[in-house]
């Protein structure tokens, strides 16, 4: 979970753009569904703005079928 | 702009435009030197009718223009933003009343003048209808706070 009024963006980078392109340039919207998420947080974790809770991550991680470490990265 | 944001947008223009007319026109008795009454709770009943029809019409007019690829439910960010927001909202809301109270029962047990007119006073509003507005002003401003955080939070991304 991001600190929400924390300072600088959450020590957590991702490859979700670039999964999205490798996966027949699958739209945000489309992954936005799939996991039960809205585009918004979409576009708020490809700028690494938000990082999602747990569940999220794994769901993400399914739809591209990587695991969850080829997704997310801990820069911390 | 997400579901969230307008939904905030709509409380904050709706509250304080509502409430600011309220808290004119209720001035304007006060320096009027009419005493609260039925006047007083009409305008009071008007203000939470409007702000209600506001809120849920407006809500209902922008949800029904938003595409349908856009109509996603809140998810766990808007919920988090929303759950921040309500925390620091009612966090100064009872703050806010907590001062008000102290602040309208310490000027009724000194007689300190408030706004300009001597509480227990026979000629001026009772401590309870100032005391009254006082709570609502804190509602408006805690109300008005919940909806600020939220455009802030989205702006930010979170």
């Amino acid at each position: 979970m991001a600190p929400l009024l924390g300072k600088g963006p959450p020590p957590i980078r991702n490859r979700i753009r670039e999964l999205r392109f490798h996966a027949g340039e699958m739209t945000q919207a489309d992954l936005a569904t799939r996991i039960g998420m809205t585009r918004q947080t979409i576009v708020a974790m490809e700028q690494g703005k938000y990082s999602p809770s747990l569940e999220a991550a794994f769901r993400i991680a399914a739809v591209f079928g990587v695991p969850i470490t080829e997704v997310f990265q801990w820069e911390g | 702009m997400t579901r969230g944001e307008t939904r905030a947008w709509i409380g904050l223009v709706a509250t304080l435009a509502i409430w600011s007319v309220y808290g004119v026109l209720i001035a304007r008795g006060l320096a009027a030197g009419e005493e609260p009454g039925r006047w007083t709770v009409a305008l009071f009943v008007e203000g939470v009718i409007l702000s209600l029809a506001a809120q849920f019409g407006l809500t209902a007019v922008v949800a029904a223009r938003i595409p349908v690829a856009e109509r996603a439910p809140a998810d766990e960010r808007d919920r988090l933003i929303d759950g921040y927001a309500v925390r620091l909202g009612y966090g100064l809301l009872i703050a806010t009343v907590v001062v008000v109270a102290v602040a309208s029962s310490m000027a009724i047990g000194i007689g300190l003048p408030v706004g300009g007119y001597r509480l227990m006073s026979s000629e001026t509003w009772s401590p309870v209808a100032i005391m009254a507005n006082g709570l609502l002003l804190a509602v408006v401003l805690a109300e008005a706070v919940r909806c600020v955080t939220v455009l802030v939070l989205y702006r930010r991304a979170l």
